[in-house]
């Protein structure tokens, strides 16, 4: 299940959970309360035993959510095979690979828009911008995508990516950077 | 009552200065409808060119879109601001200054002004938060545009940090300076000097708000300085964190000014007291920190930003939920439990029906302010969700729910009708930005047409959520309408509003209301 998926499914529970609550004060709230008092009590009991789950439920998801980071000092090795230097520019990529892999067919000149690279070994895309921001946003062929970083003038950003398998790849533009944003988009081939 | 650093008024004086203060208010949100409902008409127009049905040249397109974020973020924050406003002057008493407000207005209308011009004379298009230096490399759009709007933008802020010292000035001399923050609920649970939480609300923001408007005026000025002088440049990462305090500050602003507008309005439709106490106190303290530091979480894919800052993004930004839900939403189902039929009217149902946009649209949030989810999620249309579930589901139906009672209409079926039709259809038309950032599609993108997949799946993906979206979008607008034509059927002496225990003696209400 991709992270975008688990992600809508979260929603998608919450938002029921949370509109059927509604719906429950909303049928309840059309009775008057004989009781107001007593009523009080009871939610303001109940509150102190929503913040306990509360409180322990986000420590316990951000525990968990804040052990695998995409960022270059989570990876366990970061050796890379391959480093690919990738610049956004409007409104164009450009890839030029700065270390060479030891095995398999690749890009060797600098490329406009398409890229050619060896299945099953660590990439190092090493992201930047030359004139505004741009988003490096990496797409499978079904359309998903599966991971990004900013492009930015005067930085470099470090992506790590694993492809198991051949296959075709895109990059879409993730910032907007003007009036060509919607036409930013490469290719990478994965053989 | 409270007055302790203020001479008592003459008699008639308060009467005067709240009828003043409804006059200046009235007109803000007349302002504030009229550009709603362009912006809104604008919003359509774009979500018909994504989904084809229109084909906007891209850089008339990105123009709309800067002038839709622009005018939409900074007119329901001038509604917030004067909302705010004229509730602690009608229910607090505090001093209105209404010219200063009407001057304020005035300049930001002015301000409007010039990012209408700049934007659809010239065509301006960055982006509303103009993500540095996309206003100055290769822009499609005059030097001039980029003077205009950026001063237009300043005059804006000015005008805003105007409002703010001059509300805080008010609430100082009426409850004293030292007592607004609420820390003399921590000595006493009877302090001397109690504040209304709507005073404690609107003194966060104050202090938030300056913090906002500093940053912006710090980046609207250096980008005024490279538009004089080209050869000078600054720090891309530096300007980013500088844009994203400012824009996540105020758009959390304009949530909290109105949430102090409910937590004084809606005990008035409930006739249940809703009180400052400790635990409102140290809620309302820690969310000003965590407004502020949460703002880390729009830079979690600009990977050189130091670590340590990204996993604070993260922390804060589920943090802020715990004051939010815990005092705010359950003070308000202790409002609303078994309230009884008669007591639902259309006020406490938009202040309610907004909580649930706000928590659901907060929850999308917390969702996208977890760092795994936003390496896929971020710049999807996602965001757009996200931001317009709590935007117009969240706090613009709290601004209609407090414009109907500043009117003092009595068209409740019609109001509730036109409420009923802005629930269904503005949910519909969020969800298919839900649906799109599920399926990874980019937001800000003028059409779907070029997305390079063999499938297609992606325009496709695109284009029938946009197309939907634009239908729904359509819809909600006409529920809209509908409310204003509500507004039309006010009443003279007609007061819904409950009058509580513990109400000042000398807040009034203006006749005819
Ligand atoms: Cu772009």
């Amino acid at each position: 299940m991709t992270t975008e998926l688990k992600a809508g499914l979260a929603t998608l529970i919450a938002v029921v959970a949370i509109v059927l609550i509604a719906f429950f004060l909303w049928h309840s709230s059309r009775r008057k309360s004989a009781t107001p008092k007593e009523d009080h009590k009871r939610i303001y009991e109940l509150r102190i035993i929503y913040f306990f789950i509360l409180t322990v439920g986000l420590a316990a998801t951000l525990g968990a959510t804040l052990q695998r980071l995409p960022y270059p000092s989570y990876r366990s090795n970061p050796a890379a095979a391959i480093i690919v230097k990738v610049t956004g520019s409007d409104w164009l990529w450009t890839f030029q690979i700065l270390k060479e892999p030891q095995k398999g067919t690749y890009s060797k000149a600098k490329t406009y828009n398409r890229l050619i690279l060896p299945s099953d070994q660590l990439v190092e895309f090493q992201v930047t911008s030359a004139d505004v921001n741009h988003g490096f946003g990496l797409y499978n062929k079904a359309g998903v995508l599966l991971g990004q970083t900013q492009a930015m003038p005067g930085f470099v950003n470090r992506l790590y990516f694993h492809f198991p398998k051949p296959g075709t790849y895109y990059v879409l533009c993730l910032e907007y950077c003007g009036v060509g944003h919607q036409l930013m988009h490469a290719e990478i081939n994965v053989k | 009552m409270n007055i302790i650093a203020r001479q008592s008024p003459a008699p008639g004086h308060l009467e005067n200065q709240t009828k003043a203060a409804w006059s200046v208010t009235a007109i803000a949100m007349f302002i504030v409808f009229s550009i709603f409902l362009a912006m809104g008409i604008l919003g359509v127009v774009m979500r018909l060119n994504q989904g084809r049905w229109l084909a906007l040249d891209p850089a008339r397109f990105y123009s709309i879109m800067t002038l839709h974020g622009l005018l939409m973020t900074g007119g329901l924050f001038i509604a917030a601001l004067y909302g705010a406003w004229y509730v602690l002057v009608r229910r607090t008493g505090m001093r209105a200054h209404a010219g200063i407000m009407a001057f304020m207005l005035l300049a930001s209308v002015l301000g409007v002004a010039g990012v209408v011009i700049g934007t659809t004379i010239g065509k301006y298009a960055p982006g509303w938060y103009m993500l540095y230096p996309i206003p100055f490399l290769h822009p499609t759009w005059p030097s001039w545009s980029v003077g205009m709007v950026t001063s237009a933008l300043l005059l804006i802020g000015l005008a805003w940090t105007g409002v703010l010292f001059s509300i805080f000035r008010s609430l100082g001399e009426q409850y004293g300076y030292k007592n607004l923050l609420g820390w003399q609920y921590f000595t006493s649970t009877e302090p001397r000097v109690k504040i209304r939480p709507i005073v404690l609300i609107t003194m966060i923001c104050l202090i938030d708000g300056t913090v906002a408007m500093l940053s912006g005026a710090t980046f609207l000025i250096q980008y005024l300085i490279q538009w004089l002088d080209p050869a000078v440049q600054y720090n891309v990462l530096m300007e980013k964190n500088l844009i994203f305090i400012f824009g996540h500050t105020f758009t959390n602003l304009t949530l909290y000014f109105l949430v102090g507008i409910i937590y004084e309005l809606m005990p008035r439709f409930t006739g249940r007291p809703w009180k400052t106490n400790r635990i409102v106190v140290v809620a309302w303290n820690t969310t000003m920190i965590f407004i502020l530091l949460a703002y880390f979480h729009h830079l979690y894919m600009d990977f050189v930003q130091s670590e340590s800052l990204q996993y604070l993004g993260e922390i804060f930004s589920y943090a802020s939920a715990i004051p939010a839900t815990v005092v705010t939403i359950f003070g308000l189902i202790a409002q609303i439990y078994r309230l009884g039929a008669k007591r639902w009217k259309f006020v406490p149902a938009t202040f309610s029906l907004g909580a649930l946009g706000w928590v659901i649209g907060g929850f999308a949030a917390i969702v996208d302010a977890t760092i795994t989810n936003n390496f896929v999620l971020h710049n999807t249309l996602w965001v757009p969700a996200h931001f317009h579930t709590y935007y117009l589901e969240g706090l613009f139906l709290w601004i209609l729910g407090f414009t109907f009672y500043l009117v003092g209409s009595r068209a409740e079926r019609l109001a509730k009708s036109a409420l009923a039709f802005m629930v269904v259809a503005g949910y519909g038309f969020l969800s298919m930005f839900y649906l799109g950032g599920e399926w990874s599609v980019p937001r800000r993108y003028s059409d779907y047409i070029s997305t390079p997949f063999p499938s297609h799946i992606l325009s496709w993906h695109g284009e029938l959520t946009a197309q939907i979206g634009a239908v729904l979008g359509a819809l909600f607008l006409l529920g809209f309408l509908l409310y204003l034509v509500s507004l039309g059927f006010v009443q003279r002496q007609h007061v819904t509003e409950l009058s509580l225990p513990e109400d000042d003696a000398k807040a009034c209400m203006v006749p005819g209301e």
